[in-house]
């Protein structure tokens, strides 16, 4: 007989093949049974579940209702684990339509942040202030060429009058190019800002970048921030090893409150007041040599470890005594008295840092270490005691000396303390004067502390947030305590106050005890 | 008798086609803690894309019946050398740009970061906070990516069927005795070995958190829930994760998924 498929004569099969088949079907068929059986039981449970109501309507278990005789403790209780509860794929959630890419305008990821905020003076003369910034932020990419820009809108009158600043933060194309031997290398040519060292808000090695302190610490360090302009590479030579180095040719200096300004410094209003001049500070410009800096960046036994250095003119001011009298016309002969050294100008300028560092962050049991070490062996300048001492002015003309301080910080981070979303950030901030001597109008060892704590509830539709800057070797401090309430998931208002104290008037902090506030802001993402 | 012998082999090899289900085998009392950990294997192995997945989604937190808040999300995962990197962003509200990242390492703890636009860095995450919850939902940092196989024992429990998918049920008892959750009982797919339900318990033994998964649908060579919900009992509080695309295998760079890659821009957006 032939078989039309297999296009080939059929054996017919003898008894030996037979008898195989038959016992494998046999094996088969037995073997099945309890599995069918199983089944069958599994089935009667599933249809004989009650549906009990429970407490919640969205939380319907189906159970079997009771125990089945004969069942052991064991069985009793994986049967009660056993409760289904696929209701809960019943909870309704948002679905919205998804936007392609391509429907953004011109291909440009967009977006924006409006704060607007109102201060109260809360001691005399009570002023009422206002501070309001709009930021904008565009991205274009063209293949991986990246069109970047961050904008910003500042209007406030904290020095006055009503002030507008425009600003663009940064203002860049990048490249990244991918080379055999690197992970990537990224090559931007424009403005662009620098974020470094591991710190928050206080970041010893984070000096590159101009900021804007017209309200002081009322924005975070982040957000004062303006870019440098120049050239920056990104090369990634491995996944755990990088390198970013930057060239600036242009100075930018940071914004620092003025004369009769609210954060005007007080030693500076009592040297005006007594009829000091303040001379002008230098100008923005180009300069080929303005900033020149890097930061190698890899991890060792789980610690990621950065290693700085940067060599560039300080954007912030360092104010120097510029001109002096060191006598008087008298109307007698011999017409002229000497005199103490006296200041009568003083001038900021801005002195070519170098700065060597390096920084770190691990996981140390349940909370997480970070520190930042930052040396600056040239460019730094300290006060000598001249005030005291008139005639250190002669030795230190500009009231200054070059001094090498070690500027240091430790913090540990904590999620979830105690209870869920309670966050805690403690950091212990120091500097080190390594050619300390005691002409200097400073301490040897600088000690301060930083405290964050931030708790959200309700999804974070509620925060509140205090936080700690407390100079320990001066005594004086800043604390700011807010709270926060989120009606909409694209809007936040916040009421908080921001209070000074401790130490005296040459205090960076116990400067402004008369300038303590209490703010209302809103703020609306978009 | 050769063509006889032909027909025995053919009955053989025409058995399960899925390799992992031809090793796990039918129930074994003998082999509870073998089993389990192997059904735990595979879990973690059959769902794992061949070389990425770009998920988008959107997560609706419900307090009680009350919707808290709604937010787009975006999940991206690659496959380096067999470890999987995974990087979780919400793409609006106030939380918008707000990145987690997992990076599966050979050792007992993989590196996690959290990375917080106003920060412009990212954050360590200690690997003790594995069991918290990631911002305010009902996921924890481990269930974005920081389980590891063998911090756990493993004891498979007899089959069950749950609704018309008959599944495994593996209990998982976390080595670490201080652990928030110590017990996860699971109850796999045997199809898809998509976890269908999750029963999570505190410390004293009491049902917690339960995770539902639904809605499982094959993309590429895998299967995800295109539905997941997380319920935390205690505090009656709900994470949905619905799933509107997903896509595996479209190339993504393994260089997205770096700790200073964070901050970019993605270019997947919805």
């Amino acid at each position: 007989m032939e078989s039309v498929l297999l296009n080939r004569p059929v054996k017919r099969m003898g008894a030996p093949e037979i008898f195989f088949i038959t016992l494998l079907l046999a094996v088969m068929f037995f073997m099945s049974i309890p599995f069918v059986m199983a089944g069958e039981i599994r089935r009667d449970s599933a249809s004989d579940a009650p549906s009990p109501s429970l407490q919640s309507p969205h939380l319907q278990p189906r159970q079997k209702d009771g125990v089945v005789n004969g069942e052991d403790e064991e069985e009793a209780a994986e049967t009660s684990e056993d409760k289904v509860f696929s209701d809960l794929l019943g909870e309704e959630g948002a679905t919205p339509a998804p936007i392609e890419p391509e429907e953004r305008p011109y291909g440009i990821f967009f977006e924006g942040e409006l704060r607007s905020a109102v201060w109260y003076q809360t001691h005399e003369p009570n002023q009422w202030l206002t501070a309001n910034r709009l930021d904008l932020e565009a991205e274009r990419p063209f293949g991986n060429l990246m069109l970047a820009a961050k904008f910003r809108m500042d209007y406030e009158n904290l020095e006055n009058e009503n002030h507008v600043e425009m600003d663009f933060r940064e203002l860049l194309a990048d490249y990244r190019f991918k080379p055999e031997a690197m992970a990537y290398l990224d090559v931007s040519v424009g403005k662009r800002m620098i974020y470094w060292g591991k710190g928050d808000e206080i970041r010893p090695l984070d000096r590159v970048c101009p900021e804007d302190l017209t309200t002081f610490y009322y924005y975070d360090k982040n957000d004062r921030k303006t870019g440098i302009r120049g050239l920056f590479v990104d090369a990634a030579f491995h996944e755990k090893l990088r390198l970013e180095a930057f060239w600036s040719p242009y100075f930018e200096k940071s914004r620092i409150p003025g004369p009769g300004s609210y954060f005007e410094p007080a030693a500076m209003k009592t040297f005006v007041d007594a009829g000091g001049v303040l001379g002008d500070d230098q100008s923005n410009g180009w300069q080929s040599d303005a900033a020149l800096g890097g930061r190698l960046l890899f991890s060792v036994a789980k610690t990621d470890v950065g290693l700085y250095a940067y060599r560039g003119i300080d954007p912030n001011p360092t104010y120097g005594v510029s001109k002096m009298v060191t006598a008087v016309p008298i109307p007698f002969p011999p017409y002229v008295m000497p005199i103490d050294p006296t200041p009568v100008e003083i001038t900021p300028f801005h002195p070519k840092v170098t700065m060597l560092g390096f920084d770190f962050e691990r996981v140390l049991g349940p909370t997480v270490l970070r520190g930042e070490v930052a040396y600056l062996p040239q460019g730094y300048y300290t006060s000598v005691k001249w005030q005291d001492q008139a005639d250190l002015l002669y030795q230190y003309p500009s009231g200054l000396k070059e001094t090498r301080p070690f500027q240091y910080l430790v913090g540990i981070d904590k999620n979830d303390l105690f209870v869920h979303n309670l966050f805690l950030n403690i950091q212990y901030v120091g500097a080190f004067i390594s050619d300390y001597d005691n002409n200097l109008d400073a301490n040897q060892f600088t000690h301060g502390m930083t405290c964050t704590v931030r708790y959200s509830f309700m999804d974070s539709r509620f925060q509140t947030r205090w936080r700690l800057f407390g100079n320990l070797t001066d005594g004086d401090y800043r604390n700011l305590l807010e709270f926060s309430y989120k009606p909409v998931n694209w809007a936040m208002i916040s009421v908080g106050g921001i209070w000074y104290g401790g130490g005296d008037k040459t205090d960076s902090f116990g400067q402004y005890d008369n300038n303590d506030f209490i703010y209302t802001q809103l703020k609306v993402i978009f | 008798m050769k063509h006889f012998l032909r027909i025995i082999l053919l009955a053989i090899i025409m058995g399960p086609l899925n390799g992992w289900c031809a090793q796990i085998g039918p129930y074994d009392s003998a082999r509870t803690t073998e089993d389990g950990r192997m059904i735990a294997e595979a879990v973690k192995d059959v769902n794992r894309p061949a070389k990425d997945l770009l998920i988008k989604g959107v997560m609706t937190l419900k307090s009680g019946d009350k919707t808290a808040d709604v937010r787009k999300v975006i999940i991206k995962q690659k496959t380096c050398e067999n470890l999987i990197r995974a990087m979780f962003r919400f793409m609006d509200s106030l939380k918008r740009g707000v990145t987690f990242l997992t990076i599966e390492i050979d050792g007992p703890d993989n590196d996690q970061y959290l990375y917080i636009p106003a920060l412009e860095r990212p954050r360590k995450v200690a690997s003790s906070d594995r069991q918290n919850d990631f911002e305010d939902t009902d996921f924890t940092n481990e269930d974005l990516g920081a389980r590891k196989i063998d911090d756990y024992d493993y004891q498979r429990r007899k089959d069950v069927k749950m609704g018309d998918r008959l599944c495994y049920k593996v209990i998982a008892r976390s080595k670490d005795t201080t652990a928030r959750f110590p017990k996860h009982i699971s109850w796999i797919d045997q199809e898809t070995f998509i976890p269908v339900q999750v029963k999570v318990y505190g410390r004293d033994n009491q049902l917690e958190r339960v995770m539902v998964a639904g809605d499982i649908q094959a993309v590429g060579n895998i299967h995800i829930p295109f539905k997941t919900v997380s319920k935390d009992l205690k505090r009656d509080h709900t994470t949905i994760l619905k799933v509107v695309s997903a896509q595996a295998d479209t190339g993504l760079d393994v260089h997205e998924f770096n700790k200073d890659q964070m901050g970019e821009t993605w270019k997947a957006s919805f």
